[in-house]
């Protein structure tokens, strides 16, 4: 009923809506008296319209509401009052300014740097037109386990026409082989990176030519150079149709220059100075014309049609290889996948692939890593504020009784940090831009940081600093701006538990990051030191390795290693097709013809010289060397004990025995050699087998005494340039060595940096909370001191706040850790494993840091004569 | 002395006032001046010129107290200050001096 009688709830809500503040008091209530009177006069019909009526006329100029309110004149000068106080804040307590500016630079160059990479890694391939319908194809070899995937980046030579011929969403395939050889122009002789590709290479990827055309591309001694190889090889700009020898395996052949293109971004995955034509290679020209698909050897990438469905297309990919591939002679069941080439860098899990390789581990842990450096400089503001909040109670006070509300106080002091998150962005900027060579060299990336051409990481960065300003300026300024003015300005400083307990949680949540990364550097360090030392079962040290990839140089090699041989400081000369720490083949074998498929295992296998196990220094367990006075030794072998094992042998009972190898004939077992490490620490040691090595090897092993390298060096490269127009290639066996863990060695070292960084960082923040509570218990220690409290009593007082929160912090710490570096390990076959006393020593370290920080503040306080800090006042 | 110029309307809502002496707020002005003079009168115009004659300083108004009527919304009452009268009266006078100008004969034919 009595809803009813009231006034039109729409009209009402609109006018009080457009009603000067001011007015709507009175004017409401003349609208009431009216619309009353009316409904006892009249009616409510009536009533009710005449009301919205009164409304509608009420609405105009003298009546409505400002648009601006005159708030707004006002704004500009307390925006600088604002900032004078910041400012004056700023300089007056230069020392937590330093510290808050200081880690927040920290944390924002890291976080810079890191975005840079991350974006540089993500940006390979992103240049082609046609970029987003490229594919390649990769295939899976159901358990043809090989160095920890059965994964593999190659395919048929005539998978790429079959592509184009029968699936008509593909609109071009090309097929590519990874050729880097020797190129012969005029006198001189050039080894560089280079592919060979059919037609269609130059017209799937869309290289900007400079010289020449794409379709030129047809002839079959058609090369295609770029263009800064083109300016070191020919010294000149014309240098279409001209000749260049290139050193194939079917010998020397001459190509033509049929065009000059670009040089390739830093960003391509591909790496090349120069493309020939697969048609000048016989042994691929053969292959495509096969009706059956018997070569794996060659990459291949595809343009699917927009509209196209990549995994529909990969579904349909399971049917071509049981009508084109050889199956009854390989024992592996193919399946093909289809992959974007925006995804081939990152892409690390395929064999034998082409392109250069990037790390998405790295990414994601230091991703991780520049997030909580920067969440621990956030923290350090949020508590440094916190702690100063009482020396600014006085100024909230005032403003609040001259009239400023919440709102305004919350806005004032999220304002200021964001300007200080502003001014340490501005550091970081110039910090990044100095750092930035270093870090790329360190990760090995042509990184660059140009802020204009870059509006990803620009607006990244606005919103970055918003961010960190809102939340290391959230509580400071919710807690300030709630401080009553009668208690702040009577001087009765507020209550100081709550605040007191959300600064030790920080704090401890600092400590527990710390902790966490210097027991991760530690794994890390300990880990290496593992490998470095462990018995590798093959010396590594003094032997000097030599690529051979002169086919002259082959031919000759008798010659040369006697030459060497003759000389006082080598000790013997090997020859191999692979090194003891990278052996790169495999095929299979069983125990007899007669077992079925199931029973193969996977053998790896290297092709080695009589001198090799010598050389290398191989301990025989069992049997003998080869000799080369037994010429029936060319069909045997010699295994490793995980071999014997593998085919249920001791090396006693395996010397002399036979096992089938698929595909081939029985061998002889003549010796059996010490298990050794023959991939890095990662992948455990399999089964090996060794055979004399034929015409083909790559490397000749050169061991030397110790005293004067320099000197043996310089005769063993005169010995080989003499058969090579190779530049001299040589390797110490331990670099050799080193390189199997370049990935693991990195991560090492950018993840001490930032261990260092975030321990800096957290410190900071402790030293200028100690250095506050220091500074705020003066009068107590005096006080103290004068009742007779020792120097010690007193730094242990002072201290021991601090180290119960390192020490929580520790206890947060220690599953994380554990959890965290336990899963980094896994991903090594031979590791240590984690004991009690690294975390102690983790724990410690954080404790002496601790120590250290807050040490320097407690002993001044102690130290204060109680005269100066009890005097005035 | 035309800066002070009233229009009709102001003119007669400052007179109403007047009248009303303590009583003027809103309803009670628009209630005399539809009495007196048959004209009906709209909240919205009324009160625009009220808001204008007090910015102007002819009126000034405050808070009455809270009643259970009008919605429990208070009255705001106006009434005229000295500058206020003082217009009003020159206005008056203005009139009148104009009144005794006009020739006897022009009224009375």
């Amino acid at each position: 009923m009595r809803d009813f009688r009231r006034p039109p709830h729409w009209f009402l809500r609109f006018f009080r809506w457009y009603c000067h503040p001011d007015y709507v008091e009175d004017i409401e209530g003349d609208l009431f008296e009216r619309f009353e009177r009316n409904i006892t006069q009249h009616n409510i019909r009536r009533a009710k319209y005449s009301f919205a009526k009164d409304v509608l006329k009420l609405f105009r100029p003298g009546i409505i509401r400002p648009l601006f309110s005159n708030k707004q004149l006002t704004d500009f000068g307390m925006l600088k009052n604002y900032f004078t106080i910041a400012t004056r804040n700023l300089f007056k307590q230069k020392l937590y300014s330093s510290i808050n500016i200081g880690g927040l630079t920290v944390g924002l160059t890291c976080f810079i740097l890191i975005f840079v990479y991350v974006q540089h890694e993500l940006s390979y391939d992103d240049f082609y037109s046609n970029g987003d319908n490229i594919y390649r194809i990769y295939q899976k070899q159901e358990g043809n386990q090989f160095m920890g995937s059965d994964l593999f980046g190659v395919t048929p030579a005539g998978l790429a026409s079959v592509l184009t011929k029968e699936y008509s969403e593909v609109v071009r395939a090309t097929t590519i082989l990874e050729r880097s050889t020797l190129l012969n122009i005029g006198n001189s002789s050039f080894f560089e990176n280079g592919l060979s590709a059919d037609f269609e290479f130059f017209q799937l990827f869309d290289y900007t030519f400079l010289a020449g055309t794409r379709e030129d591309f047809k002839l079959a001694n058609g090369i295609i150079i770029t263009e800064s190889f083109a300016e070191k090889a020919f010294k000149e700009k014309n240098v279409l149709g001209k000749p260049i020898q290139i050193s194939t395996w079917q010998g020397e052949l001459e190509f033509i220059v049929t065009g000059v293109i670009e040089d390739l971004p830093e960003n391509s995955s591909l790496r090349f100075s120069y493309v020939f034509n697969i048609l000048s290679n016989e042994e691929y020209v053969e292959a495509s014309k096969s009706a059956k698909w018997n070569s794996n050897s060659y990459f291949t990438f595809f343009e699917l049609h927009p509209d196209a469905d990549p995994l529909a297309l990969q579904a349909k990919l399971l049917e071509i290889v049981s009508k084109y591939s050889d199956a009854e002679d390989y024992p592996f069941k193919d399946t093909y996948y289809v992959e974007p080439l925006n995804q081939l860098h990152l892409q690390s899990d395929v064999n034998f692939d082409i392109g250069l390789k990037g790390n998405t581990q790295y990414l994601v842990l230091f991703s991780i890593i520049a997030v909580i450096v920067l969440l621990l400089a956030s923290v350090n503001y949020m508590n440094l504020a916190i702690a100063r909040s009482i020396q600014r109670a006085k100024e909230v006070g005032l403003r609040k009784v001259i009239g400023a509300v919440r709102g305004q106080l919350i806005g004032q002091f999220l304002g200021e940090s964001i300007f200080i998150a502003l001014m340490g962005l501005v550091l970081a900027i110039g910090l990044s831009y100095l750092l930035l060579p270093y870090f790329g060299a360190i990760i090995e990336r042509p990184l660059t940081l140009d802020l204009v051409s870059n509006p990803v990481l620009l607006s990244s960065l606005g919103v970055l600093v918003v961010l960190v300003g809102l939340f290391s300026g959230s509580y400071p300024a919710f807690f300030m701006s709630s401080l009553k003015p009668v208690n702040t300005l009577k001087g009765k400083t507020t209550d100081h538990r709550p605040k007191m307990r959300l600064q030790s949680v920080l704090v401890i949540l600092q400590y527990a990051a710390s902790i966490v990364l210097i027991i991760g550097s530690l794994v890390i360090y300990l880990q290496f030191d593992f490998i470095q030392t462990k018995e590798l079962g093959y010396d590594k040290d003094h032997i000097v390795v030599v690529r051979t990839r002169s086919a002259e140089l082959r031919k000759n090699i008798e010659a040369v290693k006697t030459e060497l041989n003759a000389y006082t400081n080598v000790e013997a000369v090997t020859t191999s097709q692979s090194l003891p720490s990278d052996i790169s083949s495999s095929s299979l074998a069983r125990l007899r013809e007669d077992q079925d498929d199931s029973r193969n295992i996977a053998i790896y296998r290297n092709a080695i010289d009589y001198d090799y196990l010598n050389t290398f220094g191989h301990e025989l367990l069992a049997g003998r060397n080869f000799s080369s006075e037994i010429t029936s030794d060319q069909d045997k072998v010699i295994i490793n004990e995980s071999a014997a094992k593998a085919f249920g042998w001791t090396s006693e009972e395996a010397v002399g025995n036979q096992f089938y190898r698929v595909g081939q004939d029985y061998v002889t077992v003549i010796g059996v050699v010490k298990d050794f490490h023959m991939f890095s620490m990662h992948l455990a040691i399999q089964p090996l087998m060794m055979t004399l090595r034929h015409a083909y090897f790559s490397y000749a092993s050169v061991k030397v005494r110790p005293d004067n390298i320099q000197k043996t060096l310089e005769l063993i490269e005169e010995s080989v340039q003499k058969h090579s127009k190779y530049p001299f290639e040589f390797q110490f066996m331990d670099s050799e060595f080193d390189k199997l863990y370049k990935a693991d060695i990195k991560l090492g070292k950018i993840f001490g940096v930032f261990t260092f960084l975030s321990i800096l960082v957290a410190s900071l923040g402790l030293f200028g909370l100690a250095a506050y509570t220091a500074q705020q218990r003066t009068k107590e220690i005096g006080i103290r001191k004068v009742l007779g409290a020792s120097v010690q009593t007193i730094i242990g007082l002072m201290s021991k706040d601090f180290l119960k929160m390192v020490l929580i912090g520790f206890v947060f710490a220690m599953p994380i850790a554990w959890f965290a570096m336990d899963i980094w390990l896994k991903d090594f076959a031979y590791r240590i494993s984690l004991e009690w006393w690294m975390f102690a020593a983790a724990g410690i370290m954080a404790g002496l840091v601790s120590m250290l920080t807050i040490g320097s503040q407690s002993i001044k306080a102690s130290l204060t004569n109680p005269v100066e800090s009890l005097r005035n006042e | 002395m035309g800066k002070y110029h009233l229009g009709e309307f102001e003119e007669i809502v400052l007179l109403t006032v007047a009248i009303l002496k303590n009583e003027a707020y809103g309803i009670a002005i628009i209630d005399e001046m539809e009495s007196r003079l048959k004209r009906s009168v709209s909240i919205g115009a009324l009160q625009t010129v009220l808001r204008r004659l007090e910015k102007k300083g002819f009126l000034s108004s405050e808070f009455g107290e809270a009643t259970k009527v009008r919605g429990g919304k208070r009255k705001r009452y106006f009434s005229l200050t000295a500058y206020g009268k003082k217009v009003l009266t020159e206005t008056k006078e203005q009139r009148m001096g104009l009144w005794n100008a006009i020739p006897e004969f022009a009224f009375s034919s």
